[in-house]
Order: C-alpha cells, then structure tokens, then sequence
C-alpha cells in the first residue's frame, strides 16, 4: 500500500533521497496509530509537508555553511555595497558630477537606439503572430523593378498555394471623408480590402465587428475604423457604431473599430484610418478594383517564405506578362515576372528606405558611441581624482592583508553603484531626447516619429551600457589605486603621483580626441547642410506658399477641373498682396516623375532623351522666378486642358543643349513619345523658350534635371499651386485656404506649407543628422571641457603646498599660472593630434553625406581645433587662476 | 585603524575539535546504540522518545541522520523494498566506531567540565 493519492503527492516534495523512506516511515506511524479515513491522510499530508520544509530550509543552510568562501563572498560584497553606499552619500557633489556626466553620456545612445528600435524592430501594434506574415511582391528576374500591383484575378489562381493559410489583397489611398455631418471634410487614408485581408492580418476589434467576408463579396457600403481616428474624429464615442459617415461622398456605416493596428509595417507612410470592401461604388471610383496594391499572405506554421515563392511561381506565370502594363513608371523590364515573398509586412522598393535607414543606423549609433565612450573617459577620471583622495584608506586596508583584487572589487562595485543611479537617469534623459524628436521625419519618405516607446529591449540596451560602463570607467581608478602600497601612500598623501598625474593627462587627452572627432564631423555636416540650404535651386522659393488640391476626388472631371484651376488662379491673383500665381503638374518635388522619351526632329537617326514632363500655368516662370533665356513664357491662352496636339514647349537649358547642341532651341520641333498609367501619347512640340536649369525632386545634390514644360493636359493627381507674396506665408496660406472654400467648401487644401520648408522637407536625413551630431557634439563639448577643469582643479589642489613655497620664493604668478596652464596644452595637442587621425579614418563615411565640402575640410578642422582648444584653456583657467592666489602662509599650514 | 587584520585573528585561534556533537546528534546517536544493527527514523525517535523523555520532530531525525553520515559517524544503505508492486526501500543506519568515539568524547568532555560541580558524578 503506498498510501492516499493526496499523500503520495505531498510526499514528491520529499527530496529524492529521502522520499521513500519518509513514506514508509510515516505510513508505518499512522498504521500504529488509531488515525483512520480522511484523518489519516491530512495527518499524512501535514507531515510530509512539514518535513519537506524543514529538509529543504535545512540543507539549504547546511549547503551555504558548507561553503564558507561563499558566505565570505556574500559577506565582503554586502561590505562593498554598504561601504560603496557610504561613499556616495558622504560626496554629494562629487557623485552627481559623476551621474550627470555618465548619464550624458549613456543618454544619447538609449536615445538613438530606442528611436531605431521603434521604427526598425518594433513589433506592428494590433496584429496577431506577424512573424508568420509575408508580403508579396513580382519582380522580375533580375529584380528590377518591384511590382506592387498585380491583377485581381491573380490573387484567386495564387490561393491555390497551400504555403499560405490565407491571402488578401488591399489597395489604398486618400479620400475627403466626413467624419460628422457638417463637419469639413478630411482626407484620410482609407484601404480598399479583398476578403479575407483583414484575418489575413489577424487585427482584432476593439468595439463592434470587423469586416466579414460577406460584407466584401457582396460588396456592402460598410466601413471599419482605427482605434486612433475613432478616438480623435468621433470622441471613442460607441455610439458611433452603426452611424453613417461619407467618403468620398458616397454613404458608408461604421460596423466596428480595429484595435491598436494602424496600417501596414513601420516604414509605411501616413497611417490607415478606414478599412472597406473593395466592390462598392466607393472603392470603384478610388482604386481600380481590377488592380490589388498590396498582396499579403499569412504564411502556414513553419512554411518559409523560399518555399512560397516556390508555390505561387506556377499560378501566377498565366499573368506574368500583363505585369508591364500595369507597371505605371521607371524603367521597364523585358523579363518576366515571378512572384516573391518578402517575410513580415514590409514595404519595400520606395526608393531603398531601409536601406537609407541601414544607413543612418550604424552613424547614430557609433557617434553615441563615441559619446559614451567620453563620458567614460571622463567619468574615469573624475573617479581617480576621487579614488587618489582615498588612497591613504586604501593602502591601510592593503597593508591589514586585503588583497589587491579585494581593493579592486570594493571600488568597481561604487562604480556599479553609480552607473546604476546614472542608467536610470539615462533612460530620463533619453526619454526627453526623444520627446524633442517627436513629428520629426527620420528619412524622406519614412513616417513622423510619434510615440517612440520605451520598450524591453531600451532598458536592456541601457543596462548592458551601463556594464559596460561600470567595467570601462570603474576598472582604470580600481587598478591603479589597488596598486598603492602602504609606505608610498602614506609618504605620499595629499601630494601627486607621477604616474597618476600622467594617467589623468592621458584621459583628458582621450577626451578631447573623441570630442575633436564628433565636432569635426559635426562641423563637417553643418557646413554640408548649410551648403545643401544654400544650393542654387535655379529659383527662389522664398516668399513662396505651395498647396495641392485633388478634386478629382471628390468627383471633379473633364472640364470641371479645368474651370476649378482657373477659377482658383483668378481668384488667388486678386486677392491682398499676392503678386503672381502658378500651377504645376506634377509638382517639381513630387518624388516620382512621369518620364517620357524625346527626340529631335527631324527624329531619323535622333539620340532619345529620357526626361521628365511638368505641365505649368503661364505665369510658373515668373512666379518661382525662373530666369527665360530665349524666347518667351507660356501665353494665359496656351494654358488649356485640351490644346493642339502640336503644342508649345519650353525647355531647360541643359535640355535644350542635349538636344541641339549649341545652336539656338526656339524654334526647333521635338517628338515626344510618353506611356503611364496604361494610356500613351505622342506628339509633337514646337519649342518656343528656353529657361534655366532648376533642381527639384528627391534629391538636392543632384544637378537639374533635364525638363520639358508643356502648358496642356494637366494632371492634377500631383499638381500644386504656387503663390508667390509680399506677405508672411501663414497669411498668404490663410487666404488661399479661404479662397478655395469660397470656391468649394467641400474641398480640403493639401500640403500647404512655404516652399522654404518644403525644400526643407527634401533634406530630413541630412537635418537629423547633423542635428544628432551637433547635440552629442555639444554634449562632448562640454564634457570635455568639465574633465580638463576637474583635472587641473585637481592637480591644483594637490600642488597648493608647491605654489606656496615657490610664491613664497618670489616665483612669478604669471609663472606658476603658466607652468599649469602647460598641464593642460600637451594632452590637447596630443588629443586633437589622435582625434584628427581617428576623424580622418572615420571620414570615409561622411564621405557620401555631404554635399559640397569635403569631408576632410580644412577649414572645419581647423576652426573645431581651435575651438576646442580655446574651451579647453577656458575650462583650465580658473582653477590655473586660484594657484597664482595661494597665499603662501596658508598653503604651508595645509596638512 | 585597527591593530590586527581578520587574517591574523583565524591564524591565532586554537585549532578545532575535528568533532563536535550536537544535543541532538548525541541523543540519535545513543539511541542507535541501543537499538542495535540496522535502525531507521521511526524507532530511533521512539526510543529517544520512551527512554529520553525528547520529543522530536521527524523532519529533524533525517537531518540530523544526514548530517552525522557527512561527519563519517553513521553509514547508510537501502534496505529490500516491501513486498508489493511500487514497494518503497527505507534508508537504515549503522553506528561506526568512529561515531562510538565521538560519542565518547563528548561524554568525557561534559564529565571533565561537570567533575566537582553539583551536576557532576559522584567519585
């Protein structure tokens, strides 16, 4: 009998050596006794419990007695702690100094690398299990270009890929929706979504439902909103359920809010704020339902996404070919495509952001490194100072037999002690680093930064910093210090070591070279910054407000959009302070291009010019302040809808030399041969002007690209006006708006902004870069003049005995201030020297950021070198200062 | 400043009787004597219980048995297990001679020190 279930079970807890024998021994008790039934077995249970307890606390005291060199390293390190607790609490000042220092120097890494983590690693909010996610993509073989688009039919022949549970298609973009009747319209983005997209996604509803597969075969006018937009447009009001709102002037009910989930990965641009079916009569006027945008998959357990591309090869080859029609710009490739399948939900192939990203990561990070790096530096040397005070302490507990790693030990741990205070005031001050980043675009076409979290993963970052730290800046003091003996230290006390003097020097040195290098590059950025700021746009944007307006959206067609243009500009021109008015299709910095081939005529034997095609208004010239070179602007007259076929033309000047060479343009004819969007023209253009070259696009570095102004046919998904006035930009975007409501109190303005800022726009990694570099640049800046006024306050304070005498013996004061001042020159010199050395190796990767200087400039080296020369002889002064005021009979009484 | 480190002090103290026994160790150990050969917990507790007039607990009895078998006084080993399927095996003791001399020597320790004293026997 091996006793009730209960017992046997209480017993298990019995260490295994005595297990058996515990339950024979307590069934042999119970059976002598006159227990039986149920309280028999709770008197069994209570004892084997009882005696489990007791042989566990037992050998755990006997396990910890048996090992004495663990309690007395328990006990020396409670020791350390409490004696490192001691000395932090006895120096207030001295240990802020510490943790401000450090912190700083800690903050900026966590700060960047909480910015990075958020946009790079952070899981997407509102999705379930999205490492099973993937996105697909066609690419042809050489994969070059990435389709997005695909025809709706292929996503049902690539259902038949058992790699995936299930897949979906959406296509999204912006509508005017309003929210309230009454309210103005909004645009807002809204996804298109085929069934099955939104299990494909595995979002969950935070009130109501979500989109049933019902709702979008049958096509319903129903609509699902974010959780964000529900919150900011309809007040989290659950009422909301069920009421109707417009989009895009059709009808559609809310039937439920999606929890958390904001649209597709990190990288997207602006967020989702409204899911319908793709068949209604919404999503028939927005998107092409014929087309699907975004071809998302959700992968079976343990399928990997080789084995899918394998799987959706064959059901897709039927429409590998019609892929070049939809392609709608970029060059085209003759290869067919295949599909491929790219894990998580990723957007890729908008101009390389992950890549730029990549790109950015590793600078940020490095220079917070080189920061941290400093502070150490610094921090170590501030500890030194500290530790020397205490050497005599120190040499005392050597000489009564603690060994020196015991020394070692005691100070690393009040090194620990103080980084763990500094890595929780780190993580403050990264906090609030980040909070200044907040709406800032980290690359052009990536999203605003808003609400960066602070994560895991962050305040792992920090602590391991932190160690990192503690080992770095903690060990150089502990090794040294551990070195004192009894008799030099007492013989020495209150006076200065070579050995330790030189160790500061060469940490200060260490200093000024990491700080050198991060004011070099620094330096270096700004100017390439200013430089990018002051490039020769061909035009002047200041003074100049730009806005877009898309009233195809809202239905506008033909003629209606033509007569709104016009009606817009008269009105603009008439109003207070405007001296002209543009428009232009597309905008010169809109990212894409419609590219179109061109040929001189006579076109036999003519080299073809790929350029890029803008439809302006009649005044575009003269309103940006483009200079005309030869020939004439556009006519008001010209600037029709649907002119000539053989049209006018105007020409930029690098154009007009690509194609005729030297001899004058006007006059001469082009054939033009353009294909987008499925439709494809050719005509011819007589050339009438020629006007000067303008940068505009993505990239500002890049010389004007060769362009051709046509003043028909515009297309006003991308276009934008421009105003150009004598009054601040606030007010002349004011009138504009007022303008267009007059006009159409249903039509949103987009993008408005000055064109200054916009230009602006085009250059956010450049501003975010040398604004990273230039904060951390600072912060080494002013530690590194706070380590040299701490060193030579330092060395001051130990030489006052010295000072006293020889003032004493007639020295002159300009003497002594000098002689101290010489303490503070060599370990610059040495350390600009390094960091010139360490600067010019890092260089390389400047190299391809800036624009305009080159990244080893003269001029900016030079100027951060006396610079920080300057600071560090500034941080020196004072205390330089104080030893020329020792009075000799007070510093002969010191001690 | 202190006048001698921690080093010096565990250097200058009287060497350790290599064993000491415990009250409770003594009154195990006593009560193995008496039950003679193979004993267990049970009977050890219960003699110790009838002839000493200690109530101990159980759980003591195992670590006290666990720590006089570390010290070389005690062995141990399985005993059959009880005729049944999943019979158990019980861990039984034998008394070493070196426990019977430990055992000794403490009582000769209390008698010198109770020698002369109104605890101490009568000679």
């Amino acid at each position: 009998m091996n006793g009730p279930l209960l017992f046997r079970g209480a017993v298990r807890l019995v260490p295994r050596r005595w297990r058996d024998s515990v339950a024979r021994d307590l069934l042999e008790d119970v059976a002598r006794s006159n227990r039986t039934g149920a309280h028999a077995t709770a008197w069994l249970v209570a004892q084997a419990v009882s005696i489990a307890l007791r042989l566990a606390t037992r050998s755990m005291a006997d396990w910890w007695g048996d090992r004495p060199d663990w309690r007395r390293a328990a006990d020396s390190l409670r020791l350390d702690l409490r004696l490192a607790l001691r000395s932090v609490a006895h120096q207030p000042w001295s240990t802020a100094a510490l943790v401000v220092t450090l912190a700083l120097g800690m903050s900026a890494g966590t700060a960047v690398f909480a910015v990075f983590n958020h946009v790079l690693f952070r899981p997407i909010p509102g999705i379930d299990a999205s490492d099973r996610l993937a996105t697909v993509y066609f690419q042809p073989a050489d994969r070059h270009p990435t389709y997005k688009t695909a025809p709706r039919e292929a996503l049902d022949a690539l259902r038949s890929a058992r790699a995936f549970d299930a897949l979906g298609a959406s296509s999204d973009t912006e509508l005017p929706v309003v929210a309230r009747s009454g309210a103005d319209p909004d645009f807002v983005r809204v996804e298109f979504v085929t069934d099955r997209y939104l299990d494909v996604l595995g979002v969950r509803p935070r009130a109501g439902r979500l989109l049933i597969d019902d709702d979008v075969v049958t096509g319903q006018s129903v609509a699902v909103i974010s959780e964000r937009w529900w919150r900011r447009e309809l007040g989290a009001d659950p009422s909301a359920i069920g009421q109707s709102i417009t989009i895009n002037r059709h009808p559609a009910v809310i039937v439920g809010v999606v929890a958390d989930y904001r649209g597709w990965g990190a990288l997207r641009i602006g967020s989702i704020d409204i899911w319908m079916p793709i068949d209604t009569p919404i999503g028939e006027d927005a998107v092409s339902p014929d087309r699907v945008f975004s071809l998302v998959g959700r992968l079976r357990p343990g399928v990997t996404t080789a084995i899918a591309e394998q799987q959706l090869r064959v059901p897709f080859a039927p429409y590998a070919s019609s892929m070049r029609t939809l392609m709608s710009m970029g060059p085209l490739s003759t290869a067919p495509a295949v599909p491929v399948v790219y894990p998580g939900l990723y957007e890729i192939g908008e101009e390389g952001t992950r890549r730029e990203i990549g790109q950015l990561y590793p600078f940020a990070l490095g220079a917070s490194g080189l920061l941290l790096l400093l502070g150490c530096a610094n921090t170590a040397n501030l500890l030194l100072a500290r530790t020397m005070k205490r050497r005599r302490d120190l040499a005392v507990r050597s000489a009564m037999g603690a060994s020196r790693w015991r020394l070692a030990r005691s100070l690393l741990v009040e090194a620990a002690a103080i980084v763990a205070i500094a890595a929780a005031v780190a993580v403050g001050l990264a906090r609030g680093l980040v909070w200044f980043t907040q709406g800032e675009q980290l690359f052009d076409s990536g999203p605003a930064l808003d609400s960066v979290a602070f994560d895991w993963r962050v305040l792992a970052f920090a602590v391991v910093l932190g160690a990192i730290t503690a080992v770095l800046f903690g060990l150089v003091p502990a090794l040294t210090a551990s070195r004192s003996t009894m008799p030099r230290a007492l013989a020495q006390s209150g006076r200065s070591t070579r050995s330790g003097h030189r160790l500061r020097a060469t940490l200060v040195g260490v200093q000024l070279a990491l700080a050198v290098t991060l004011l070099a590059g620094a330096g270096v950025l700004v100017r390439s910054l200013q430089n990018l700021r002051g490039v020769d746009l061909g035009m002047n944007p200041d003074g100049v407000v730009s806005f877009g307006l898309n009233p195809m959206r809202l239905g506008y067609k033909g003629d209606d959009v033509d007569a709104l243009v016009r009606d817009t500009m008269d009105r603009l021109r008439s109003a207070a302070g405007v001296e002209a008015v543009a428009f232009a299709s597309p905008s010169p910095f809109w990212r894409g291009f419609i590219p179109a081939s061109l040929k001189a005529e006579p076109t036999d034997g003519a080299l073809e010019h790929r350029v890029s095609t803008t439809v302006v208004s009649a005044d575009y010239f003269r309103t940006l302040q483009i200079p005309v070179r030869a020939g004439r602007a556009f006519t008001e007259a010209e600037f029709q809808r649907d002119g000539p076929k053989a049209g006018a033309g105007i020409v930029s000047e690098s154009l007009a030399r690509q194609l005729f060479g030297d001899p004058p343009a006007v006059g001469r004819r082009v054939y033009l041969s353009q294909s987008a969007r499925g439709w494809r023209v050719d005509r011819t253009i007589e050339i009438v002007g020629v006007v000067g070259d303008t940068r505009s696009g993505v990239d500002l570095r890049a010389p004007g690209r060769p362009a051709l102004y046509e003043p028909t046919g515009a297309n006003m998904s991308a276009s934008v006006f421009f105003v150009r006035s004598r009054i601040p930009p606030a007010q002349a975007l004011a009138a504009a708006r007022t303008t267009v409501q007059q006009i159409d109190p249903n039509l949103p303005i987009a993008d408005a902004g000055a064109l200054r800022d916009e230009i602006d726009r085009l250059i956010p990694e450049e501003r975010v870069l040398a604004l990273l570099l230039g904060g951390v640049a600072l912060i080494a800046t002013v530690l590194g003049v706070a380590g040299v006024h701490a060193v030579i306050a330092h060395t001051v304070a130990e030489r006052t005995r010295e000072f006293g005498i020889r003032l004493a013996l007639g020295a002159a004061r300009r003497t002594v201030l000098l002689g101290v001042l010489r303490g503070v020159v060599v370990p610059a010199i040495g350390g600009l020297a390094c960091g010139l050395a360490l600067f010019a190796g890092a260089s390389r990767l400047l190299a391809s950021r800036v624009y305009g200087v080159s990244p080893t400039d003269l001029v900016t080296l030079a100027s951060v070198s006396v610079l920080l020369v300057v600071v560090a002889l500034a941080g020196a002064w004072l205390p330089a200062r104080r030893a020329t005021r020792v009075d000799p009979a007070v510093a002969l009484r010191v001690e | 400043m202190p006048e001698a480190s921690y080093g010096n002090i565990v250097a200058n103290m009287p060497p350790r009787d290599p064993v000491r026994l415990g009250e409770v160790e003594q009154l195990v150990l006593l009560a193995m004597l008496r039950l003679e050969g193979d004993a267990y917990a049970v009977p050890i507790r219960d003699v110790i219980e009838r002839d000493a007039g200690v109530a101990l607990a159980r759980g003591s009895i195992y670590i006290t048995l666990d720590r006089l078998e570390r010290k070389g006084l005690v062995e141990s080993r399985m005993s059959e297990p009880t005729p049944e399927p999943g019979g158990k095996a019980r861990r039984v003791f034998r008394i070493r001679p070196s426990g019977v001399a430990a055992l000794r020597s403490a009582r000769r320790a209390v008698d010198r020190l109770a020698a002369g004293t109104i605890v101490g026997r009568k000679v």
